[in-house]
């Protein structure tokens, strides 16, 4: 069965949608913001690459926005310019399948109800808070914004949530559940994560490794239907695990999670681009997706020795503690089926 | 059966109704239930609101609560099955575990002092990092195969059911421990009684007069196993997973949709993939979490859909263990077809002339051999498992 990306959609600290990721992506990078986060022992200095969600406002009326904190509102953001991108964004969405991975869910929104306990007293706890504080609060506001009624999961594995949240999207077209997925994941820099960040080397694992710390969403449209719309590439394989990481085959590799001894030596990070945070497997892909597109001026960044676009990427996951995601995705004109 | 059919092999299961599904089992048909104000943890609130605690259970330090439960759970669920460890050596084992309190950034002292301008031991984000549970199953068991948490809220556990039996029917397992843990804490006993759906006494599903839910706490495993793992090693099912089915209302973040409509399309892909007739149904174990909206809902679906079908909830003796519920459910429902008789409907005792329809008043036996058992979840999600009896003797 050919399971198909149709469209992309991000917002990260490289900015927002599909051009904007394919701007950083020839650039190498995106310029880092520094943070400064406060600690008992004085403030400390930390790299973040921050996302805008504001553009939410061309598909959400700003009055239906109020009630979505940054979470759902970046998670939307992405969902639906993976749409547009797709040209899809008017259909009918009733048996899409909604799939979001995310590291550590609403952080922000969690501390916000902990807050109003804090200050209030347990009476006062929101309630508003408490809702948005549950992990599968923006896939649920997806289905609602979308009208999406076919089934609807959140995935939560720290660094493995994409990659175990892509097998499950995958695993529902082969199945037949539904022919199209909105997949994607999130995660923000809250006070609390960039806090942990700051303190990350007292930390028994640090979530997530070194470098710029990001935030943002990253969706694809997945879909196995006889779209009207030539692809961006085709997904081939999704598989997790904790054996043996499996070869990767493709011209080209990115890397994410961990730095582990082992990893393909051929392997890239474009953690230069949106930061190091647990949707970085989204956002490759994502990258991947585009970077396979028909008619995409590769980077020559990203050529091979001979200066050829790859037709291949893989996009690798590594959790530090044996466990590992693997996607495969091929442009059109190369591998299929 | 269906070929799609997939094995369980083990149960296991601990909540505030026992420390083993055997236990579970014989105390719910004893009719005992005992909701308490919570001990493990105080508030403020003028009223205490009641919980359904596990009693006598301490986790090591290093882990969440919801982790230790867990391990309890998968403990039991390994032993019925007849393996350990070392029998799970060179084979492809997924954990696919439901949870929502068990993944959050929610520790509550850390983030007092760490927005007091203090420097909080990091011992209790540690924790919270190391407590992933399908990961500290997967690393307890030294299993290989995918490992996914999934946060559905109060779906979780029987997605991950479902979802778990779908690995091994694409034949990426040899065995998945499938299931769901919660624990309870401050956070969401607080969050609950905010949102207005904590009853203040203890809880009726589907009575006329419910006043809410009653938090509760637990987990519970299910051992999936490929049929032709299960005949290499020379068992027998237990029981099988012969359908799932899930669906999202689209319609509000907290309330379900009045129409049923999402839970309507979640039995109906949960049947058809079972390939059962509503005759071919014993009884359902219904979500019932005793609040007014879920019960209007669930009650009004099972009366258009399944006319004459008993059913239950099992809430009133574990309370609500929201990423829990739907694997203590599903082990329930496998349990009680094995014995075939269902617990009567704790704390329901008069009808609901809205809702057209009205559990069991009583221990009841039941005949066929398949059951439903379904969750709703805030986010408007429905998740419902056909579950059949094995072959066991």
């Amino acid at each position: 069965m050919r399971i198909t990306v149709q469209g992309v959609g991000a917002v990260g600290g490289f900015g927002c949608g599909a051009g904007d990721l394919a701007r950083a992506l020839a650039q190498g990078g995106t310029p880092a913001e520094t943070l400064e986060v406060a600690t008992a022992r004085g403030p400390v200095a930390i790299a973040a690459l921050r996302a805008d969600a504001s553009p939410l406002d061309r598909f959400v009326p700003r009055r239906s926005q109020r009630r979505m904190d940054s979470f759902s509102r970046m998670t939307a953001l992405a969902a639906c310019l993976a749409l547009e991108d797709a040209g899809a964004l008017a259909d009918d969405h009733a048996r899409l399948g909604v799939v979001v991975a995310s590291g550590f869910g609403a952080t922000g929104t969690t501390m916000a109800l902990i807050d109003s306990i804090i200050e209030g007293g347990d009476a006062c706890t929101s309630p508003i808070h408490f809702a948005g504080s549950l992990h599968n609060g923006p896939a649920s506001g997806l289905s609602i914004l979308l009208g999406a009624k076919g089934p609807s999961l959140t995935v939560s594995q720290f660094q493995l949530s994409a990659p175990s949240a892509l097998m499950a999207a995958r695993l529902w077209l082969e199945q037949g559940r539904v022919d199209r997925v909105l997949f994607g994941a999130v995660d923000e820099l809250s006070d609390l994560i960039a806090y942990l960040q700051a303190r990350r080397g007292e930390l028994e694992r640090p979530p997530g490794p070194s470098g710029p710390c990001g935030e943002g969403a990253a969706f694809c449209l997945l879909s196995t239907r006889a779209e009207a719309r030539e692809p961006c590439c085709i997904l081939e394989r999704a598989v997790t695990g904790a054996a043996a990481a499996p070869a990767a085959t493709a011209g080209l590799v990115f890397l994410s999670g961990e730095d582990c001894a082992g990893a393909d030596p051929r392997a890239r990070r474009l953690t230069a681009l949106y930061g190091a945070t647990p949707a970085a497997p989204a956002f490759d892909l994502a990258a991947a997706a585009i970077l396979l597109r028909q008619g995409c001026d590769c980077p020559p960044d990203f050529r091979d020795a001979r200066g050829r676009a790859p037709e291949t990427i893989d996009c690798l996951t590594l959790d530090g503690a044996g466990g590992y995601g693997l996607a495969c995705l091929a442009g059109t004109g190369a591998r299929s089926g | 059966m269906t070929a799609g059919a997939v094995p369980i092999s083990g149960l296991g299961c601990i909540c505030a109704a026992g420390a083993t599904l055997d236990a579970c089992m014989e105390s719910m048909f004893l009719g005992r239930r005992d909701p308490r104000p919570p001990r493990r943890f105080s508030t403020t609130h003028p009223l205490a609101y009641p919980v359904f605690e596990v009693p006598d259970f301490e986790g090591p330090p290093e882990l969440l609560r919801t982790a230790a439960l867990l391990l309890r759970a998968a403990g039991e669920a390994l032993a019925d099955a007849g393996l350990d460890r070392a029998g799970l050596e060179g084979l492809r084992v997924g954990a696919c575990i439901g949870t929502t309190v068990g993944s959050a950034m929610n520790n509550e002292p850390f983030c007092r002092a760490f927005r007091s301008g203090a420097d909080p031991a990091m011992e209790p984000m540690d924790r919270i990092l190391r407590s992933n549970p399908a990961a500290v199953l997967a690393r307890a068991f030294g299993l290989t195969g995918p490992c996914q948490t999934i946060v559905n809220a109060c779906s979780s556990g029987t997605d991950a059911v479902g979802l778990g039996a779908s690995w091994i029917q694409a034949g990426l397992c040899d065995l998945v421990l499938a299931g769901g843990a919660d624990e309870l804490g401050r956070i969401t006993y607080n969050g609950f009684i905010s949102m207005r759906i904590s009853a203040p006494g203890p809880c009726s599903p589907f009575d006329r007069d419910r006043e809410g839910l009653n938090l509760g706490e637990g987990a519970a495993v299910l051992v999936l196993e490929a049929p032709e793992q299960l005949r290499r090693r020379q068992r027998r099912a237990r029981a099988h997973v012969l359908g799932y089915g899930s669906s999202c209302d689209a319609y509000h973040p907290t309330a379900p949709s009045p129409d049923g409509a999402g839970l309507e399309r979640a039995i109906g892909e949960a049947m058809a993939a079972a390939g059962l007739a509503p005759s071919a149904i014993a009884f359902v174990n219904a979500h019932g979490t005793s609040t007014p909206d879920n019960d209007r809902v669930e009650g009004q679906t099972l009366a258009r859909l399944l006319p004459g079908v008993p059913f239950l909830s099992t809430k009133g003796f574990t309370g609500h263990t929201l990423g829990a519920a739907g694997a203590i459910e599903a082990a329930f429902t496998v349990a009680s077809l094995e014995r075939g008789r269902i617990p009567a409907s704790a704390g329901f005792r008069t009808a609901d002339p809205d809702l057209g329809a009205e559990p069991v008043r009583e221990n009841t036996p039941v005949r066929a051999a398949a059951a439903l058992s379904q969750s709703l979840a805030f986010g408007g999600n429905n998740a419902v498992l056909a579950l059949g009896l094995g072959d066991r003797p």
